[in-house]
């Protein structure tokens, strides 16, 4: 009997500590979906008896096509091109119903309504997050404000281009601008860059204010303190963002899915694309506007990729990791620099880019 | 009895509150954990191998319900282990050991959960031991282990009343 009161806790203790190590050489993912499959159920159940308690067939009606309408809004707003620039989102609406200790909450909707991982979730005050996983009948998104979370993103006047990452104790977001040299001040806007095939995000999802410029550690990037739109803790009605409308798209969708399928865990790859269309912009609108200014971009992107040449490859792959789907393990308490780090490799590319799209035209 | 059908609830419905209820609440701090004062109130009503059993349940079902993005086990080692501390340490006492004991055991379990996820997870100092989140989870523990000696007392005064003597004291140690 003693010996047993003793061997049953040892065992669980082993169990327990071989559980952790597994999920960190490779995520127990299995466990996760039944997990999601048998608790997301309950508060399923819970939330839409709570729901239906109170009446609401005809508010949840309302509340649908006002998340359409809403995306309809966010599309025509878009001035990145897009594949959908001009019609609209596929969206889902969903309601919040769990809130999670790790930056995550539960949205009441799933694989069963074509929602899977790495969708944009905004609602209408700004953006939300994005989707971590989606089980059968419900999915979690993490927050902009979650500690693995970083968000291309770029300022809403000047369209300079940063990296936004999670100040979790604050319920905050720190952007770290990639163009040192950029003007920002308190006011300005925030939105979304845009991934390609928009997942994880699409673009000009607004994001936050800027409130306070951070002084320059190392004059590399330049940071600033971003409140989010959002009122993380106080969610309820979202809208996931599913791609674009099938009807405009056609029989080109599928080919995009995969590849976005693929694009998905080459992110890194993704992003160095990304930058380059960006960095045309900029390049089009710099030359339109002043000479001097393209100019100053081409010089510092020179002096920078000569200085910093050797830690691009490094940037890289700390990006890589973040962006891989257990990013907080590996970028975990130097995340902050890593995404640093990233943030003046990629400046480094997008002048480099923006030098040579000048020299063509 | 009556404990194995609350221990199947607490694992059942302990995570779910926590998330579509507890975290919702606007609270000051964090908000308690539900699943951890549970267990280390239930653990004295069981013997110490069931009450580690019930705290691993508990705290597997607490990484792997759905918003939970941590290291899945992290949970489940340290409820396990309050749990089996606390029916241990808290069988044999008084009501007011058991009160201390569970408190005691919710505290250490919560540093000792928050060490973790900062070694595992990377989460920032600040978040993974917010005062708030302490003291609530360490107040609702004490409250859930005085519970059910409040309850008996209450019944006991309603069928001998006035009678002083049948306050149940708990086993004392004799």
């Amino acid at each position: 009997m003693r010996a047993a009161g003793r061997r049953v806790p040892a065992l669980l203790v082993l169990v327990s500590a071989a559980l952790i190590v597994a999920d960190t050489v490779t995520p127990l993912e299995p466990l996760r979906a039944f997990g999601s499959a048998v608790y997301g159920g309950l508060q399923d159940a819970a939330s839409a008896g709570v729901r239906w308690a109170s009446g609401e067939r005809r508010l949840e009606e309302l509340e649908r096509e006002n998340a359409r309408l809403r995306a309809e809004l966010l599309a025509a707003r878009g001035t990145t091109p897009s594949p959908a620039r001009a019609d609209g989102y596929q969206v889902v609406s969903a309601h919040v119903i769990g809130f999670g200790r790790d930056g995550t909450v539960t949205i009441d909707t799933g694989s069963d309504r074509g929602v899977t991982r790495d969708m944009t979730v905004f609602d209408g005050n700004g953006l939300v997050g994005r989707i971590l996983r989606a089980g059968p009948g419900t999915a979690t998104v993490q927050l902009a404000t979650a500690s693995g979370a970083s968000i291309g993103a770029r300022l809403g006047e000047s369209r300079e281009v940063g990296l936004v990452t999670g100040v979790p104790e604050r319920g905050l977001l720190r952007l770290s601008l990639l163009n040192p040299s950029a003007e920002v001040k308190p006011g300005d806007r925030v939105v979304t860059l845009g991934s390609r095939n928009m997942r994880p995000y699409v673009p000009d999802v607004p994001i936050g204010t800027v409130i306070a410029v951070e002084p320059a550690p190392d004059a590399l990037t330049r940071t600033a303190l971003v409140r989010p739109f959002a009122r993380f803790t106080a969610l309820d009605l979202v809208t996931v963002v599913l791609g674009p409308l099938p009807a405009t798209v056609g029989p080109a969708d599928e080919t995009a899915a995969g590849a976005s399928k693929s694009a998905s865990r080459k992110t890194s790859k993704d992003a160095s694309t990304d930058e380059k269309g960006v960095a045309d912009k900029s390049a089009r609108t710099a030359a339109k506007g002043s000479p001097e200014k393209a100019g100053s971009a081409g010089t510092a992107g020179n002096a920078e990729s000569g200085e910093k040449a050797g830690s691009t490859k490094k940037a890289e792959k700390a990006e890589k990791a973040a962006s891989a789907e257990k990013e907080k393990k590996t970028a975990s308490a130097g995340n902050a620099e890593k995404a640093e780090k990233a943030g003046s490799a990629q400046s480094t590319q997008k002048a480099e880019n923006a030098e040579k799209s000048g020299e063509t035209r | 009895m009556k404990v194995i059908v609350l221990s199947v609830l607490v694992v059942l419905f302990a995570p779910v509150l926590q998330v579509a209820v507890v975290n919702a609440l606007p609270l000051p701090g964090d908000g308690p954990d539900i699943v951890l004062a549970c267990v280390v109130a239930l653990a004295p009503l069981l013997r110490p191998g069931a009450a580690a059993l019930l705290g691993f349940a508990a705290g597997l079902a607490a990484d792997i319900a759905p918003p939970a993005d941590h290291t899945i086990g992290r949970l489940a080692l340290v409820v396990c282990l309050a749990g089996w501390v606390c029916a241990r340490a808290a069988a044999d006492g008084t009501a007011g050991r058991r009160v201390g004991v569970a408190a005691a055991a919710a505290l250490g379990a919560t540093l000792a959960g928050g060490a973790l996820a900062v070694l595992l997870d990377g989460t920032p100092w600040g978040t993974a031991l917010a005062p708030g989140a302490l003291a609530w989870t360490t107040g609702l523990a004490a409250l859930l282990a005085a519970a059910p000696t409040v309850l008996r007392r209450r019944r006991r005064f309603g069928r001998v009343p006035r009678s002083r003597d049948s306050y149940p004291r708990g086993r004392r140690i004799a």
